[in-house]
């Protein structure tokens, strides 16, 4: 966009009315702030055209909810028989949407017509201080901007991910699809899985009964969508009562009453592999979708247990010194002496045999093998803190040694916690991704970055994009959380502010 | 000086005890009694009482302790389960292949970064400098697993140009010297460029702020004053301070020249260490993931030495505190 029609489109929205500002995103617009109304605006563009286009899954994901919400109230625990992960899954992303889109023009409107006066510097909290430098710096902005909707996507999954990540339908015709390919299917009238959810016949009358009846409507659309049995075929044409289709070599006499509706248009269909697939012929985007949250979730939940850990360390070692000072950093000089990633293989090596899925050792290993550097630095900080004039006057007020801790040191060592805690989120999803790629990740067939890469690299030749695409989302991701951490260092740095 | 190295060398000894120690508990902490995970499916519990006195197990724990010290000291790693042959003999057959890729990518590493680095802060503030930041962000953000098979894609699956995997062609034995040697540093290229390009970008950014700092100082003013050419107060006067923080990289490196290259290994089928790992996590042969931690720590702990040695060697001053 150039400066001319930049400066145009701020004179056309200033003269925008102001009861437009209830549209998200142009009460900015109108106040002369044409990036951040443009992203709001889109962003929440994005979220309607999610909910339009999955309203059948997102107002089912609702009414499960609400359904089992009262039935837990008035009956206890019988309707726990009815959760499945999948369905809280359905939730979630149903409740976060619905959050978001009332959420986001109620905040956007009340921000934008409160008048903003400029207030003296001292009026300013250090956050909103921070938040005003950070600002300043468009490219971790604009990382910031990436990783929030990337969060919202790996919880919205369901209703943004096209298919189910995991189905395999007929391999024959679905396995390596190129990228922008799409492949023809039959709809059968029969379900691919008879029924999960029992029929609604055998309850009886009632208002629990009804609820009951409901809820399991409501999750049967939820699973159901996944499970209508879709034939896969590379051509086909109808001959008397019957269909005659190809997989690949093989053919196929279908008679027609297996197949739904009446007509062609009823039973034929197109599904659209925007990235490819699998040797499985599993939908790469939709599995990128969902390995999102592998990365995502493991990452923020390691880097908190690794603050935690080396916060403690740090705290105890510098503030009482001495003893305990010197035996906590001789344990973190030994613990730092093993070669990470050798260490991390051997750990999940010798623990091969768990009782648990693979992923909680992960967050384990990965938490507890990078706590070391953040304990130093808190040591650090802690040790320059402590010789400072309002702790030895909190000293001199007789105040436990918790409270001058929690409340005047802490506090005080924050910054560079976060600045490091920020960068080193990068780092463990690569790690992450690493240990996936060396089949040592998460188990199959949940799908992450890293084993969407591992499957792919021996078809590298034939099927480039299986390992290609994955390794993109990881770039992104990793870069975003490093120029966030580059930016919140900056912001942070009171000497730079001067 | 030699007091220093005699005192450091001291000081890394109780390193090497508590790493040693702390194997040994995370081994013993591991679910299963380390005469199940030798013992393979159900086996008749005699055999099992055996093989349980045979290595020692119902000994007391601080007897086996110091059993585990001794054994660890003396290098006998045992024999391993998979291959049935000492572990020391996999390890010396492994440990040449591992060193000559990462030794070069250390050099590319080292190589790259210092050029790169004094590049961006001799020209601080321009497009060149600007550009350069970015890029180093941009590979210190790329998987290097993805990068190699990135590069296997390119360079080696549609341009033909060198080879995917291994560290020989199949033929190569009968080749003539220099046409084997050739055909190794073919086959080096990729896995040396992936583990080298990566790491040089972190070298590099660390490279520019050591010589912004070392820029500002008011020695390199004097001798700008005395109308020395910006090259020679660059390369001669600033580099030489600002080198000191990268010869730290060097020392601590050493314990990747052993375990840094697993990833790497794993995607080009290198027969090195990482690789010996790799296999035997996915075959539990736990004689050598042992030996594997030891022999690691112990590299890691001497690297650390080594980092303060030179440290000594190119700053004085240290060597007085």
């Amino acid at each position: 966009m150039t400066r001319n029609s930049f400066a145009l489109l701020k004179l056309m929205s200033s003269n925008i009315p102001t009861g437009i500002a209830l549209i998200p995103g142009f009460g900015h617009l109108r106040n002369g702030k044409i990036k951040s109304g443009l992203v709001i605006f889109f962003l929440y563009v994005g979220l309607l055209l999610i909910a339009f286009f999955r309203f059948n899954l997102f107002i089912s994901g609702l009414k499960s909810f609400l359904y089992s919400l009262v039935l837990l109230v008035i009956r206890g625990e019988e309707p726990m028989r009815l959760f499945r992960a999948e369905i809280v899954e359905h939730w979630i992303a149903s409740l976060f949407l619905l959050a978001l889109l009332v959420a986001i023009p109620v905040w956007a409107y009340s921000k934008s017509v409160q008048r903003w006066t400029p207030t003296d510097d001292h009026a300013i909290s250090q956050v909103a201080l921070a938040w005003q430098e950070f600002k300043m710096q468009r490219i971790a902005v604009f990382g910031l901007l990436t990783i929030l909707i990337m969060y919202g996507i790996a919880l919205l999954c369901p209703l943004v991910a096209p298919y189910d990540p995991n189905a395999l339908q007929d391999p024959r015709v679905t396995k390596f699809q190129p990228p922008f390919s799409s492949v023809r299917y039959l709809v059968m009238k029969k379900p691919r899985v008879a029924a999960v959810i029992s029929s609604a016949g055998e309850l009886g009358e009632g208002f629990v009964n009804d609820l009951i009846r409901r809820l399991k409507e409501a999750n049967a659309t939820l699973v159901q969508s996944g499970l209508e049995h879709l034939l896969f075929i590379t051509e086909y044409h109808v001959e008397a009562d019957f269909v005659v289709a190809t997989q690949g070599k093989s053919a196929l006499r279908i008679p027609i009453h297996d197949l739904r509706g009446e007509s062609p248009a009823d039973w034929e269909g197109k599904r659209f592999y925007f990235l490819g697939t699998d040797r499985y012929g599993r939908d790469i985007f939709s599995r990128l979708i969902y390995g999102s949250r592998i990365s995502l979730a493991l990452g923020l939940i390691a880097v908190l247990l690794a603050v935690t850990v080396g916060t403690l360390v740090g705290l105890l070692s510098g503030y009482f010194g001495g003893y305990v000072d010197k035996s906590l950093m001789r344990f973190v000089d030994i613990l730092l002496a093993f070669p990470n990633l050798f260490f991390i293989l051997i750990i999940i090596a010798l623990f091969q045999q768990l009782p648990f899925p693979r992923v909680f050792l992960i967050v384990a290993v990965l938490g507890l093998t990078s706590w070391m550097g953040i304990s130093r630095l808190v040591r650090g900080q802690v040790l320059s803190l402590k010789e400072e004039e309002f702790v030895l006057a909190a000293r001199a007020l007789g105040f436990k040694h918790k409270r001058i801790i929690l409340r005047h040191i802490l506090p005080n060592a924050l910054t560079p916690i976060i600045v490091n805690a920020t960068l080193r989120i990068g780092g463990i999803i690569l790690v992450e991704a690493a240990l996936s790629f060396l089949n040592l990740g998460v188990e199959p067939p949940t799908a992450s970055w890293g084993n969407i890469i591992y499957g792919g690299k021996d078809y590298l030749s034939t099927a480039w994009w299986i390992s290609t695409f994955p390794g993109f989302a990881i770039v992104l991701t990793v870069i975003s959380f490093n120029l966030v951490g580059d930016g919140l260092r900056d912001a942070l740095d009171p000497r730079i502010r001067i | 000086m030699l007091l220093y190295i005699v005192k450091r060398v001291i000081a890394a000894i109780p390193l090497i005890f508590g790493l040693l120690t702390i194997t040994f508990f995370i081994i013993r902490m591991a679910p299963g009694d380390p005469a199940s995970l030798y013992l393979q499916g159900n086996v008749d519990p005699g055999i099992a009482d055996r093989v349980r006195r045979n290595f020692g197990l119902d000994d007391p724990l601080p007897v086996q302790y110091v059993k585990w010290l001794k054994a660890m000291a003396t290098g006998e790693f045992g024999v391993s389960f998979s291959k049935h042959r000492p572990v020391v003999d996999i390890l010396a057959d492994a440990i040449p292949n591992t060193l000559i890729l990462t030794t070069l990518a250390l050099f590319l590493n080292i190589a790259l970064g210092v050029l790169i680095g004094t590049l961006s802060a001799v020209t601080r503030g321009s497009w060149v400098d600007n550009i350069t930041t970015v890029l180093a962000l941009f590979v210190y953000s790329i998987p290097e697993f993805w990068l190699a098979l990135m590069l296997i894609l390119g360079v080696s699956l549609h341009l033909d140009l060198l080879p995917a995997a291994q560290m020989h062609s199949p033929n190569a034995d009968q080749l003539p010297a220099f046409a084997y040697i050739l055909d190794l540093a073919k086959h080096l290229v990729l896995p040396v460029f992936v583990l080298g390009f990566a790491s040089a970008a972190a070298t590099g950014r660390y490279m520019r702020g050591s010589l912004l700092d070392v820029i500002k100082q008011d020695y390199i003013r004097t001798a700008r004053a005395k109308g020395l050419p910006e090259w020679k107060v660059v390369g001669k006067h600033a580099m030489r301070n600002a080198m000191i923080p990268v010869i730290t990289i060097v020392g601590l490196s050493l314990p990747f020249l052993l375990g840094g290259a697993v990833v790497v290994e794993a995607v080009f089928d290198w027969p090195g260490m990482g690789n010996v790992l790799l296999e035997a996590i996915f075959s539990r042969d736990y004689p050598v993931v042992i030996a594997l931690t030891a022999v690691s720590g112990f590299m890691v702990v001497l690297g650390n030495l080594l980092a303060d040695i030179l440290y000594a060697v190119v700053d004085p001053r240290i060597r007085l505190e």
